[in-house]
């Protein structure tokens, strides 16, 4: 089991609070920690850095979780774990697993959750 | 018979050209000369009677005279008659030589035998022999005045008199027909078919006899016919022509007495017609046309009285009926409007006149199959419907009338056959009920709420994303606070900073959810009986916004609110809860419309305008086409796919609006999709209540 200092993790919400706070738990953790506000942002990052796993919002204005699904698809060089965490979504865990997704989490998200999850899903 | 007379008659016959000339004078003369003749005595003493009667039967039958020799007993002793039935009645000539039978006389008299008029001249004299008085009768017959004479006439009191060459006038006795000798010097007054004799008018017709001398008259009493016509006019009284009356308008009294009563019975009965029923006649004498009035005058008392109490019971129908909470309708087989009580013209603003004969389709629509004619409402639910099928006879069902204005009213119509006498329908009584305030209605009202509901909660529903992100995401930021000052503790780490700057976001995202949760609140329950109150709109539309102002965010769809009002708080007199659903309503199709357009926005702007205050909901989609804008409103009418809405959004928010005194419109020379609305700032009929009044 990889080390946090060794995982580093992006998080992506159009809400600055959620990045900031859930960014913070990670940090706390000794968690390498990248923050995107929109998935423009986001695919910035993972051009740029080695990035081991995504926690992203799907419903965010102009390109969405589901868009930025897509984007690390095309790019296998890199194909870091996504794990979605949604308040209301019209999609189902079935479609975003089925998507190259390792999950669908419902907001109110209990953060140490995440971590575990986190934690688990990376070798 | 005595062959001297007979001779000596003859001779005075042979210069009698008429029955006239056998008057005294030439018997007198004759028998002077008889008796001093010696002739005579020859005759007798030969014997030769024969000759002499034949000759005097000759004689008389030359100048068309038929005659009859009696003795004194009035028997006859011989006779050319030739039909003893046309000889005088031999008592009458009795009679009559009792009356006038002096010696050396003539009486005539006059008998009608087979509608001809016969006259009969009698010569008494004295026989030379036994001294007895005999006559001679000799018989003439008047055929001239037959031909002008009527035969009504003859059976009357007809008289005839003579006016012979002498200048006397001879007239018939009154009682028995015999001739009496007016008086030489009796003024004898003759005028234009007129004759007064003796005082006595009559009408006469004259004829001259061959002599060319005498004159014969067939004389009429005035008085007679005078009798006579006031007997015809009893006679057509009762028969009932009163228009021959008018023709004898000479009796000037009886007009007086009958027509004057009649005239007044018939501008009476004119009256009555008319609907003057106190008219009366007087009751003046004690004949039929007396009692004839005092049974027109009962007739007219009675027919006033009846009247009078059949005004009363129309009155007292007509009082039911329009004292009836609710429409009368009578149509007739065919359709036809008859009868409509004050209720019908009060509730749907046509005048009676207006209705009464006009088809029942001018106020009910009903189905369409049923607009076809006007007998449609009559066939549709009541032909072929018989008394006894009593599931039939009536019919209870919601409808819709049509009011003078066009609107379209919502009634509970129960109909049922008007029976005739012979129990063939006549028609269909209409009882029609405002359901307005119906139980129906109530239950149509509830279950429309239900269904406003029900709509309400499908438009949540569809704004659940961005409710529930306004109050996850908020939770998950405290979540994550939490943690962050557990593991800070844990680790050392933990300042005091740290705590305030945690408690002050925590409070920042429990004000967050606080709203979310009272917007929710109020835009989700039933606020149709709220009271009206005063509440700041800008406040309204937040509550909306702030339940879906997430989805606008996330979806790029930027959201503006411009106040142009002077106020910072815009207060006006509303249901809170209820406006703030047609906001969410207006934001929510905004966000339908446009969620995919390339340019997505929304702007509400707020404008003062007097007593009221006008809100455009303006957002990026191309406007509304003209042939949608009607029906948009529509309940149920929607753009959108199946499943996706249930068209009650913009029908509910009209209905509101509406309820609020207020209206909706679509901004048609806007570029974009443009909806204004416009609420009053006060609610005249609404109590007020101040906003601090919470619902």
């Amino acid at each position: 089991m990889k080390h946090p200092k060794d995982i580093s993790i992006l998080i992506v919400d159009d809400e600055v609070d959620i990045v900031d706070y859930i960014g913070a738990n990670f940090e706390l953790d000794d968690f390498i920690v990248y923050k995107a506000y929109s998935v423009d942002q986001a695919l910035k990052i993972l051009q740029e850095n080695k990035i081991d796993f995504i926690l992203s919002d799907i419903c965010m204005p102009k390109k969405t979780g589901m868009d930025l699904l897509e984007e690390i698809r095309i790019n296998p060089a890199a194909v870091p774990k996504l794990l979605f965490m949604t308040g209301f979504s019209e999609i189902t865990r079935e479609q975003a697993i089925e998507k190259g997704a390792l999950d669908i989490l419902f907001k109110p998200i209990d953060v140490e959750k995440v971590i575990e999850l986190v934690l688990e899903n990376v070798s | 018979m005595n062959h001297v007379i007979a001779v000596e008659l003859l001779r005075n016959l042979k210069n009698a050209r008429t029955a006239m000339d056998l008057n005294t004078k030439s018997i007198e003369s004759t028998i002077e000369r008889i008796l001093k003749s010696k002739e005579t005595n020859s005759y007798y003493v030969t014997g030769k009677e024969p000759p002499l009667l034949e000759l005097l039967d000759n004689e008389i039958k030359s100048k068309g005279f038929e005659y009859i020799f009696f003795d004194n007993k009035c028997s006859p002793l011989f006779s050319s008659f030739s039909d003893e039935k046309m000889a005088i009645n031999w008592d009458e000539l009795n009679c009559l030589s009792n009356a006038v039978g002096k010696p050396n006389q003539v009486g005539f008299r006059w008998k009608t035998i087979n509608d001809n008029i016969y006259l009969y001249t009698t010569l008494f004299y004295r026989n030379f022999f036994d001294e007895n008085i005999t006559g001679l009768t000799i018989r003439t017959k008047i055929e001239k005045i037959i031909g002008e004479t009527k035969k009504n006439l003859l059976r009357s009191n007809l008289k005839l008199a003579f006016k012979t060459k002498d200048q006397r006038f001879w007239l018939t006795n009154a009682t028995t027909n015999a001739f009496i000798i007016v008086p030489p010097k009796t003024n004898i007054i003759e005028r234009e078919n007129q004759l007064n004799v003796l005082d006595t008018d009559y009408y006469y017709s004259k004829s001259i006899l061959k002599d060319n001398s005498t004159f014969i008259y067939l004389l009429q009493s005035k008085k007679v016919i005078f009798d006579k016509i006031l007997k015809m006019i009893n006679y057509t009284l009762f028969s009932g022509s009163l228009l021959f009356l008018v023709g004898f308008a000479l009796i000037v009294w009886f007009a007086r007495r009958v027509i004057h009563p009649i005239k007044s019975l018939e501008e009476n009965v004119l009256k009555i017609k008319e609907g003057d029923l106190k008219a009366r006649s007087p009751e003046i004498g004690n004949d039929e046309i007396t009692s004839l009035t005092i049974s027109f005058n009962n007739m007219a008392e009675s027919l006033e009285k009846v009247t009078k109490k059949n005004n009363e019971s129309k009155i007292y129908i007509n009082n039911i009926f329009s004292s009836l909470t609710e429409m009368l309708i009578v149509i007739d087989h065919n359709g036809i409007i008859k009868v409509v009580n004050k209720k019908v013209t009060d509730f749907l603003g046509f005048t009676e006149s207006q209705l009464v004969g006009s088809p029942i389709t001018k106020v009910y629509t009903g189905a369409e199959e049923e607009q076809d004619s006007s007998e449609g409402f009559y066939t549709h639910y009541f032909s072929n419907q018989k008394k006894s099928d009593t599931n039939n006879y009536a019919k209870e069902f919601e409808t819709v009338f049509k009011t003078f204005n066009g609107d379209l009213v919502h009634v509970l119509i129960s109909a049922s056959l008007l029976d005739s006498l012979e129990g063939r329908s006549q028609g269909v009584i209409i009882s029609a009920k405002d359901v307005r305030d119906s139980r129906l209605l109530k239950e149509i009202k509830e279950k429309q709420s239900q269904l406003v509901q029900s709509a309400k909660l499908v438009g949540l529903a569809e704004m659940a994303g961005g409710i529930a992100h306004e109050i996850n995401n908020p939770l998950t930021i405290i979540n994550s606070i939490a943690l962050i000052l557990e593991k800070k503790i844990k680790k050392n780490k933990f300042h005091e900073n740290d705590a305030l700057d945690a408690t002050k976001k925590i409070k920042d995202v429990i004000i967050r959810i606080t709203n979310i949760v009272q917007a929710l609140k109020n835009v989700s329950r039933d606020g149709s009986k709220d009271d009206y109150q005063l509440s700041n709109i800008l406040d309204v539309l937040n509550d909306s916004l702030s339940l879906c102002q997430e989805k606008f965010i996330k979806n790029g769809i930027e959201v503006t609110i411009e106040n142009n009002t002077q106020d910072e708080v815009i207060e006006i007199v509303c249901q809170r809860v209820q406006l703030s659903q047609i906001f969410l309503n207006l934001l929510h199709n905004s966000f339908q419309a446009i969620q995919d357009n390339d340019e997505m926005w929304l702007k509400i702007v707020i404008n003062d305008e007097k007593e009221n205050i006008e809100i455009r909901f303006t957002d990026s989609g191309k406007g509304i086409s003209e042939e949608l804008r009607s029906k948009i409103f529509q309940p149920f009418f929607t753009t959108k796919e199946i499943g996706a809405g249930t068209g009650l959004g913009l029908s509910l928010v009209r209905t509101i609006i509406q309820q609020h005194n207020g209206e909706i419109t679509i901004d048609g020379e806007c570029v974009n999709t443009c909806f204004v609305i416009i609420l009053p700032k006060t609610q005249k009929h609404e109590k007020k209540r101040t906003s601090d009044e919470t619902p």
